[in-house]
């Protein structure tokens, strides 16, 4: 089991950017002579090894063959992995090195869905959306290769992140579930249904039998992060049937990430969702106070506590750190249930930014157990 | 009599998209882009005329938000953080008021693409006073009912500078009302909205969405605009109590964030069954929200879809 018998431990949440010489080699063109400084400089400064090799890849004239882009994105998940345990981290992965992001990843791996276009997330940032205009069909469990490598290589306790069927439903376009529910004559009853049995039918065609593919290729801690869960109130209770129904005899510990989110809109519904803990965002807020929540209701689960903005550049120091850890432990009551993360995946920040947010976070976590010992 | 028209910002095209992100990557200068914008705009007036919408809009194709003109143009303004737009996965960034506002007028009215909607009967789009006040961070003033007077003197003056420069009906967009009730709110949005419109010389509307309007309709009813309106995918339309009487329902019969095309039949009886309902003798069919929650290609196909719907309703 990858858990640490330490108070505060610490641990990553998601994605990481990728750099430059990984986006350019992965789509077969050359990196530039800056990207390839940038490769030599973190192969430094993370004790990497062998990477002429690399560079003879990255180098090479024409179109990379599959294998050789293949050979580029392990490079990939190699140095984001060392990365992540160079900062210090108790718990690491790689970084989501291989994955386009968190949608339309999986989203490609699954039968029933259409890409039609881009729509904006904000200014002038787009993703591109999918529409179910059939009903899904795993076509076969993704992230399995990935897991793999990640396990031969780590030094530390690995969690697998993997996007939770609650909200690759609510970022999709709804066609086929709700044709089939069209029945239904109030078109918010009509929309509330077909959200749901998309939702389950995501959660038991396709994240089930993933889930239990990666515990098979040996998953012990699986997070599974839901950042839409809160976006619509009333459907709370899809969320959590679903992410029931998603992990039903899984053999492996389960976290769920939520993030950017109204908290108490999730309560008190997820008291019964099936999890083992909760990494949730809290410096972004700025509300450590929202660990009440969990008191309040008495939710005696774990919790992720977010202690970096990853949407700055300043640099959360050591001190600030370890004191809303200890303000958390506070409020709780219960120390031995808190770990400590960023509120979400570094992607937005360089390398030096997040390497940086990452050391301190390990450092002001150690800080927060020294001062607990001593009181 | 059925009208229809757009009711927010409406999706870049594809070619727009690459062009904004090349404009954010510095390969793409401002002035390209805004002929970019421009032939866009023209594309989607084109588009609203050939279906025979009632009121043509420039889709807000500049527009990053629905508040983000004045954001960026109100002096002691600023576009704050990136924050949820309701319940939906794309954002808005929130205003920031620093210091006491004092209207200009001139805000909008240059993020309008004028030009391509000349010789056509056009629609503005603005946040209400409620809808700006409840979605922007007050820094400035600590006292509510001061920056809703306020804010509500910045959209008149605005209001006028649009109506000035050709508009002929103007729709204030509000899903805080719905989405996000608070008591007392109603009266206040009132007052503020009836100090906007007073004396205008604009056909005006009020537009509600992302929330359902029954609990409020009887009272919106009573606002001081020609045409309300609310969306019929987040409203449980059995519960709609209140009489229309003289006023235009804009019904959002159209859903503005799924790509699913509605059936024109089942929608045209759908908007029927609400408007006589309440009582109304002219009924706007719009879509439920801004189209900007699609791609480019399947909300062009709403447009076509709209304008059917409202023949069938006749």
């Amino acid at each position: 089991m990858s858990d640490t018998k330490k108070l505060f431990p610490t641990q990553e949440i998601g994605s990481l950017a990728k750099p430059a010489w990984l986006v350019k080699g992965a789509r077969g063109h050359r990196p530039s002579g800056d990207d390839l400084a940038e490769l030599d400089h973190w192969a430094g400064r993370l004790g990497i090894e062998g990477v002429d090799e690399l560079r003879h890849l990255l180098a090479s004239n024409g179109e990379p063959t599959e294998a050789a882009k293949q050979a580029i994105r392990d490079w990939g998940a190699l140095f984001a992995i060392r990365f992540l345990e160079a900062a210090g981290l108790d718990v690491v992965y790689d970084g989501e090195a291989r994955r386009v992001e968190m949608y339309e990843y999986p989203i490609r791996r699954i039968e029933g869905f259409q890409f039609y276009g881009h729509v904006r997330s904000f200014d002038n940032r787009y993703y591109r959306k999918a529409a179910v205009v059939d009903r899904v069909q795993l076509r076969e469990p993704f992230h399995l290769d990935e897991l793999g490598f990640v396990k031969r290589h780590a030094r530390r306790p690995v969690k697998i992140p993997i996007t939770g069927p609650y909200t690759l439903a609510d970022w999709s376009f709804n066609e086929y579930y709700l044709r089939q529910a069209s029945d239904i004559g109030d078109l918010r009853k009509r929309n509330y249904e077909a959200k749901r049995r998309f939702t389950l039918d995501l959660a038991t065609e396709v994240l089930r039998p993933t889930l239990q593919a990666l515990v098979t290729a040996g998953a012990d801690w699986i997070q599974i992060d839901e950042p839409a869960a809160a976006t619509h109130q009333e459907e709370v209770p899809i969320l959590v049937e679903a992410f029931n129904a998603a992990t039903e005899g899984v053999q492996a510990r389960i976290s769920i990430h939520i993030c950017y989110s109204n908290y108490r809109a999730l309560y008190p519904h997820i008291l019964s969702l099936r999890t083992d803990m909760l990494t949730l965002e809290f410096k972004n807020t700025g509300d450590y106070n929202i660990v009440h929540i969990f008191k309040d209701f008495g939710d005696q689960r774990q919790i992720g506590l977010g202690v970096l903005d990853v949407h700055s550049d300043v640099i959360e120091t050591p001190e600030e750190v370890r004191e809303k850890v200890l303000q958390a432990a506070e409020i709780l009551g219960a120390p031995e249930r808190i770990w400590v993360n960023p509120d979400c995946g570094l992607r937005t920040r360089t390398w030096d930014v997040a390497f940086a947010k990452l050391q301190n976070l390990v450092e002001g976590a150690r800080l927060a157990r020294e001062a607990l010992a001593r009181a | 009599m059925a009208f229809a028209h757009l009711t927010g910002i409406f999706p870049r095209s594809e070619e727009l998209i690459a062009a904004t992100r090349a404009f954010e990557r510095g390969r793409l200068d401002q002035a390209a882009l805004d002929r970019l914008v421009e032939e866009d705009t023209r594309r989607l007036v084109a588009l609203q005329v050939e279906h025979g919408l009632d009121y043509v809009t420039d889709g807000l194709l500049r527009w990053q938000d629905l508040l983000r003109p004045l954001s960026d143009e109100l002096p002691g303004v600023h576009a704050g953080p990136v924050t949820r737009w309701f319940d939906n996965n794309s954002f808005y960034r929130r205003p920031v008021i620093e210091r006491r506002l004092r209207p200009t007028g001139e805000a909008v009215l240059r993020w309008v693409t004028v030009r391509a909607l000349e010789g056509q009967p056009w629609k503005a789009i603005l946040p209400s006073p409620w809808a700006f006040v409840a979605l922007a961070e007050d820094r400035a003033y600590g006292d509510e009912e001061a920056l809703l007077r306020d804010v509500a003197e910045v959209l008149r003056a605005e209001a006028q500078s649009l109506v000035r420069a050709g508009c002929r009906y103007i729709q204030f967009s509000d899903p805080v009302l719905v989405a996000r009730p608070r008591d007392g709110a109603v009266p206040r949005a009132q007052k503020a909205l009836a100090r906007v419109v007073e004396g205008l010389d604009v056909r005006a509307a009020l537009y509600t969405f992302f929330g359902d309007a029954a609990p409020v309709l009887p009272a919106l009813l009573d606002f001081p605009v020609d045409e309300i309106g609310f969306d019929l995918y987040a409203t449980e339309v059995d519960r709609l109590e209140g009489r229309a009487r003289e006023k235009v329902l804009l019904l959002g019969a159209l859903d503005g964030r799924n790509s699913l095309l509605e059936d024109a039949e089942e929608t045209a009886r759908t908007v029927r069954r609400v408007a006589d309902r309440l009582g109304a003798n002219g009924v706007g069919v719009v879509p439920s929200c801004d189209l900007e929650f699609l791609p480019w290609e399947v909300a062009v196909a709403k447009v076509r879809r709209l304008a059917e719907v409202r023949r069938l309703v006749g």
